[in-house]
């Protein structure tokens, strides 16, 4: 068997002795080593450019980051630029997006409520400046969106239960208060063609602050002439959720408010208004009460006209609800 | 410019036909000398090529490799470690990975089928019809044996390599292993010449 093995041994060997070894081609032989070289060369040069060259996924991250912080960087600078847009800016669109896409973000409807609040006194800012600055405000963009928060902040008022609706009630009454407030301060140097908007905003102001006290149980502010106006959404006879009807919407109900008819006289006394319904104190001691029946008056009119009869007034409150809801002693 | 391969792989290779070692030129190429690796592609181009011809038998596809391998020693030259191996087991090795994956990548039954057809077709010119025809009886007779016992036959009898290169080149194989190899499969070869009728 080893014998046999051993003579295939040398039978194989012979036989790969004597095979013909294949002859390398000419090609290879002569222009072989140039074509190496050739390829090398470019190949190197690949090598050093995809080194140069960040990997696909790197290359892809950057991009994607840097969408994200362009992305991020536009949308914080429309944010900042679109800050300060008035209603008659083409900006103020983006402002308006911007506050619907917070609001949008806000899962709490006691944060909801709170956001629209700002809004609201926000749209008071704008007005300050749309009646010092711009020359042609849009007025009807700005009722719109002021409207707009307020119905909301209403809305979102009644989804809240617990301390949270009390504390947010009183502060939504609180800044109705100094709306209305400032309404009434604004009328008197906005344009005739603003009236008529601010006006409106004046009455929902009124209303929506009105609808705040009687569901809370708060005691009611004082009539006063646009108060007595039917209120949107309002029954004459009032819907208090806490069973208490305001006296001076009740009251007045039917009655309307500027333009239009009789105005309520305040109902009781010692209320809240008492300091803004009386009189303005004229010097001499005399209050200079007159009664101007408002018929179709707005604040700034009335103003005027108590202005021109019994001088400049005084004080905070002086021209508005004097002139419109106190009636001579 | 002559090379002649000289024992222990001492080569003269450039214009003055100065002597050196594979692994030597192989340190200069990476320095950047393409003189010293035209040494080596002179050295190591029939080795490769015959190594490629009896493992693929198609000219065509020997060439091409034999081209690549030289290439992709070329441009890693800079990786290789004279410590580790000796430069033909190292060339050799680049061969045997490009060969397995080739192979890998290419249906076996198809390749033989189109052999016998290429090689009669692609006869170089010089060739005698008998050389050919021993040529395919080889190649049939190595294509009998198993792949590490062939890989072994064709490094040791056709390009020229002792056991040390063989076993680098083929890795995790000892000399031991490569002699073994070896002895296993002349004795099978020799069964196979044997069945054939071949009587040398």
């Amino acid at each position: 068997m080893s014998r046999r093995s051993e003579e295939r041994r040398r039978l194989a060997e012979e036989f790969l002795r004597v095979a013909p070894s294949p002859r390398t081609p000419r090609t290879l032989r002569e222009y072989g080593f140039q074509r190496i070289v050739a390829r090398a060369s470019g190949a190197r040069a690949e090598e050093r450019k995809a080194a140069r060259r960040p990997a696909l996924l790197l290359r892809t991250v950057a991009v994607l980051l840097l969408s994200v912080l362009l992305l991020a960087g536009a949308t914080s600078g429309l944010y900042a630029a679109s800050a300060g847009a008035l209603p008659s800016s083409t900006l103020y669109g983006c402002k308006i997006f911007f506050e619907r896409a917070r609001l949008a973000f806000t899962f709490s409807s006691a944060s909801e409520a709170g956001l629209e609040m700002g809004y609201c006194e926000r749209r008071m800012r704008e007005l300050r400046e749309m009646v010092g600055t711009v020359d042609s405000p849009d007025w009807e963009r700005w009722l719109r969106e002021y409207l707009r928060n307020l119905a909301r902040a209403e809305e979102l008022l009644d989804a809240v239960s617990g301390p949270d609706s009390a504390s947010l009630s009183r502060r939504f009454e609180a800044i109705l208060e100094e709306q209305a407030g400032l309404l009434e301060e604004v009328s008197t140097s906005a344009p005739e063609e603003g009236r008529p908007y601010l006006e409106e905003a004046y009455r929902e102001c009124r209303a929506g602050r009105e609808r705040i006290r009687r569901r809370c149980g708060m005691e009611s502010g004082p009539a006063h002439p646009m108060d007595e106006q039917e209120m949107p959404g309002e029954g004459k006879d009032g819907d208090s959720r806490c069973g208490m009807d305001s006296p001076g919407a009740g009251g007045a109900a039917g009655s309307t408010g500027i333009g239009d008819g009789e105005p309520a006289s305040p109902s009781g006394s010692g209320g809240e208004y008492d300091d803004i319904l009386a009189p303005p104190v004229q010097e001499g001691g005399s209050t200079g009460s007159t009664w101007v029946p408002e018929g179709s008056r707005w604040p700034g009119e009335h103003e005027a006209a108590r202005e021109g009869e019994n001088g400049p007034a005084h004080g905070r409150h002086v021209s508005f609800w004097a002139t419109c809801t106190t009636r001579p002693a | 410019m002559a090379y002649i391969i000289r024992p222990g792989n001492v080569i003269s290779h450039g214009r003055k036909g100065r002597l050196a070692t594979l692994e030597e030129l192989a340190r200069r190429t990476a320095e950047g000398d393409l003189e010293a690796f035209e040494g080596i592609y002179r050295a190591l181009l029939d080795p490769l090529y015959g190594y490629f011809f009896w493992n693929l038998a198609s000219r065509e596809e020997a060439e091409d490799f034999t081209e690549e391998v030289f290439l992709r020693c070329l441009i890693h030259i800079g990786e290789y470690d004279p410590q580790k191996a000796p430069l033909r087991a190292w060339v050799f090795r680049i061969a045997h990975n490009l060969l397995v994956d080739h192979l890998r990548r290419t249906a076996r039954r198809k390749r033989e089928a189109s052999t016998a057809h290429e090689a009669a077709e692609q006869l170089p010119v010089g060739d005698s019809l008998e050389e050919e025809e021993r040529r395919r009886a080889v190649r049939e007779a190595l294509g009998e044996l198993p792949s590490a016992q062939r890989q072994v036959v064709i490094m040791k009898y056709f390009s020229g390599m002792n056991n040390a290169e063989v076993a680098a080149a083929l890795e995790k194989k000892s000399e031991g292993a490569v002699n073994a190899l070896q002895h296993r499969a002349l004795r099978k070869l020799g069964g196979i010449l044997e069945r054939r009728g071949w009587r040398g």
